[in-house]
């Protein structure tokens, strides 16, 4: 087969999907007065904290969670550096190494965007940007305080699983799409794989929302004043916790990837932009985790001393992101079929007890 | 039917495909096949058919010493083995010994530091091995530390011996050099230094209930089939039999040594890991009481073999050792000239290859790297 490639731009359905982007940006930005808000707010002075146009773009909307990607991918590195006896990104930026993640980016820009000569281009194209779409929709619902929180919703937690089913389905589009064996088959492992974790994560996510009598993640924040769900719900969190290292494809449930037996996963054939897009997406879908698993289990932006809530709220899930990014050095790799029957039998089994045993334990304490 | 074309249009492979199976061809250019080439036939996730497609690193190495003199043979001999390189000498360099008749006047000294070269070689080898198995298995921790504590007994060796992969320490007669100075001290430290990470090896890789989940009862090889096929070294061992040239036929005062030769009964693969684990704890031990040894012993390393004592008389000869990988043997006719008349080498990962089929059937699609790799097989040592 020659190394042919075919051209995006040829593609009418891509430009279909850029105008219809383009027109919803225009009609929500400049036509909904959002951007005239802005400017007055930003005027005001701290109102502007909480104008939506800020909470979106800002905190804790694109700019914080790039931040905090980027960051965590630095921070990752140097982690598993250090456990690894080695030293980890070194040279850019002269300490420490601390602008590799900046280098990184820049080189991958640069980088040419193959677009294989058999894939189906318009869905090529489109997947890393919906799977990055679906992790910033994944942050919008999730509270760092009463007011800052991007789509304020009456049931939210549950508009949060319904956002983040929607990952292994851009992970199917982008492995078929590729029309390559191990593409599909990583694809293929990344349904699969949700299909074991996704019913432990609810039902473990659902032992605070019984506590606190709520579906409202401000609600059960507000019922976490005295103690925080994670000492009746201990065993829940750990399930979380796993689960959401599997949602987030890291070891031991990185088997999507798993890069010595079928290369890359459904992300084979991406090279360029497009990949740095899924890697932020996977970074997002890390921060937006933490951060729920926070405000459930952490008592959110509650805090000891008075701080302002959002700090709270991101202290705390930094340090569970910390949990996230270490664990990766200590684990191998598990094959699907034994995360299927973990996913279904001990790890079910557990959520359930956990359940039964933060319900025994609330009523002990009497929350 | 499917076709795989070696070369495009001059010549096309044909690959049995049975009904309602996949056939794949793993390498020679997958990430972990090695120059080696793996044809397996899947049935949806598991193996029904493996067949090992061996020969892409061919080298003549055989031929090659056919025109070069017996201490002209001993850089090249070291290509195949580099990870393994004092283990591929030793052998050669007793048989040539014994079709040169200087085998009584080989000294003392020399005979402990080859020992202690080729134990170094052991544990150097099998930390490759745990450094590849674990970045199949999707541990990279293992395979970093692995990589460093190699580099601490290669930084030895080239001390000893002035390289750190391909020593070329051994010569008919003895070795090259002798012990320089500090190199016991440094040694010891590094005894001690390893035996305290060989447990931070054994809790991340055998204590580890994720490597449990992968590698227990995966690729079992009973200790009857294990005999039946010929496997050699840790993969036989593992199975259960206890078998080690080093104690069955004791060569170069390893009878003066004390070790005892671990087994297992399993035959899985992370008993092949745990073995593994065992020898580099055994060697380490052996490494410690040939450096107390050699601290303070006197005398020649080498007896000079030059002119026309390297020419042999006609005749045979034939030397086995305990390579990291198993059971290394040469075996050298002589017509009486400067070069061999024949050498014949057999590798232990030649000897290894036949287990590949038996172990690779009825195993995962995702097993297949970790379980292939567990024998520790090596392409070019068995092209040769």
């Amino acid at each position: 087969m020659d190394a042919q490639t075919k051209d995006v731009r040829d593609s009418v359905s891509f430009w279909l999907i850029i105008s219809l982007v383009v027109i919803l940006i225009i009609g929500w930005v400049v036509e909904g007065d959002v951007l005239i808000d802005f400017l007055v707010d930003l005027v005001s002075g701290p109102q502007v904290l909480t104008n939506p146009l800020f909470l979106s773009i800002v905190f804790p909307g694109l700019l914080y969670v790039s931040i905090v990607a980027a960051v965590a991918i630095y921070v990752e590195r140097k982690i598993a550096a250090k456990i690894q006896i080695r030293i980890g990104p070194q040279y850019a930026g002269r300490v420490e190494g601390i602008l590799q993640v900046v280098a990184d980016g820049i080189k991958m820009a640069a980088k040419e965007f193959v677009i294989p000569r058999t894939v189906d281009v318009t869905f090529f194209v489109a997947a890393p940007i919906l799977s990055l779409t679906v992790g910033m929709l994944s942050i919008t619902v999730v509270p760092f305080s009463p007011t800052t929180v991007i789509f304020p919703f009456p049931v939210n937690l549950l508009l949060f699983f319904a956002i983040v089913s929607f990952f292994p389905l851009t992970a199917l589009l982008a492995g078929w799409a590729s029309n390559n064996k191990f593409s599909l088959i990583g694809a293929a492992r990344a349904l699969f794989q949700q299909a074991s974790y996704e019913i432990p994560m609810l039902i473990s996510a659902l032992a605070p929302a019984l506590l606190a009598g709520s579906l409202r993640i401000e609600d059960i924040v507000m019922a976490q004043k005295d103690m925080p769900f994670l000492f009746p719900a201990i065993l829940s969190a750990i399930i979380f916790l796993a689960a959401a290292l599997a949602e987030t494809e890291k070891h031991p449930f990185e088997i999507p990837e798993a890069d010595s037996e079928i290369v890359a996963g459904w992300m084979t054939e991406y090279s360029s932009m497009p990949y740095t897009l899924f890697m932020l997406a996977v970074y997002v879908k890390m921060i937006s985790l933490s951060t729920l698993f926070t405000d459930l289990f952490l008592s959110g932006w509650l805090g000891p001393i008075s701080l302002p809530p959002e700090a709270w709220t991101v202290v705390k899930s930094w340090i569970v992101l910390l949990i996230f990014l270490t664990v990766r050095a200590l684990f191998p790799r598990i094959r699907i079929d034994q995360m299927l029957k973990m996913g279904w039998g001990s790890m079910l089994l557990l959520s359930v007890a956990g359940l039964f045993l933060a319900i025994a334990l609330g009523m002990v304490v009497g929350l | 039917m499917s076709y795989y074309q070696l070369v495009p249009g001059v010549y096309v492979e044909e690959l049995p495909e049975k009904e309602g199976k996949i056939t794949v061809s793993i390498g020679p250019q997958h990430p972990g096949s090695g120059h080696f080439r793996l044809i397996i036939t899947i049935d949806g996730d598991v193996v029904v058919d493996a067949d090992p497609d061996p020969g892409y690193v061919h080298r003549g190495e055989e031929k090659m010493c056919e025109t070069r003199d017996y201490i002209q043979n001993i850089p090249h001999l070291e290509r195949p083995v580099v990870l393994d390189s004092a283990g591929i000498q030793f052998p050669y360099i007793l048989a040539a010994e014994e079709i040169l008749d200087i085998k009584d006047k080989v000294p003392e000294k020399a005979k402990y530091l080859r020992i202690l070269l080729a134990e170094f070689n052991r544990v150097i080898s099998h930390f490759y091995f745990l450094a590849i198995q674990a970045i199949f298995l999707g541990h990279s921790t293992v395979l970093e530390w692995s990589m460093a504590d190699r580099e601490v007994l290669m930084d030895l060796a080239a001390m000893l011996t002035g390289a750190r992969v391909t020593f070329a320490y051994f010569v008919p007669g003895g070795v090259r050099s002798d012990v320089p100075s500090g190199f016991v001290d440094q040694t010891l430290k590094a005894v001690g230094y390893l035996r305290s990470r060989m447990k931070e090896y054994w809790r991340m890789l055998v204590d580890n209930p994720f490597m449990k989940m992968r590698m227990e009862g995966v690729g079992v090889l009973k200790a009857k089939d294990a005999i039946e096929l010929g496997a050699v070294g840790p993969n036989l061992r593992a199975s259960g039999v206890e078998y080690d040239i080093r104690k069955v036929d004791p060569y170069s005062l390893y009878d003066t040594v004390e070790f005892h030769v671990p087994t297992y009964k399993e035959g899985d693969t992370m008993s092949r890991i745990k073995i593994r684990l065992d020898e580099i704890n055994e060697s380490l031990g052996i490494i410690e009481q040939v450096v107390r040894k050699l601290d303070g012993m006197r005398g020649p390393v080498r007896h000079l073999v030059k002119g026309a004592a390297l020419r042999a008389k006609p005749g045979e000869a034939y030397a086995r050792t305990e390579a990291a990988r198993g059971m290394m043997s040469f075996y050298i006719i002589s017509d009486g000239g400067r070069t061999p008349y024949r050498v014949k080498v057999d590798t232990p990962s030649f000897r290894n290859m036949k287990l590949i089929p038996v172990l690779l059937k009825d195993v995962r699609v995702a097993d297949v790297p970790i379980v292939f790799w567990s024998i520790d097989y090596w392409p070019v040592e068995a092209d040769r």
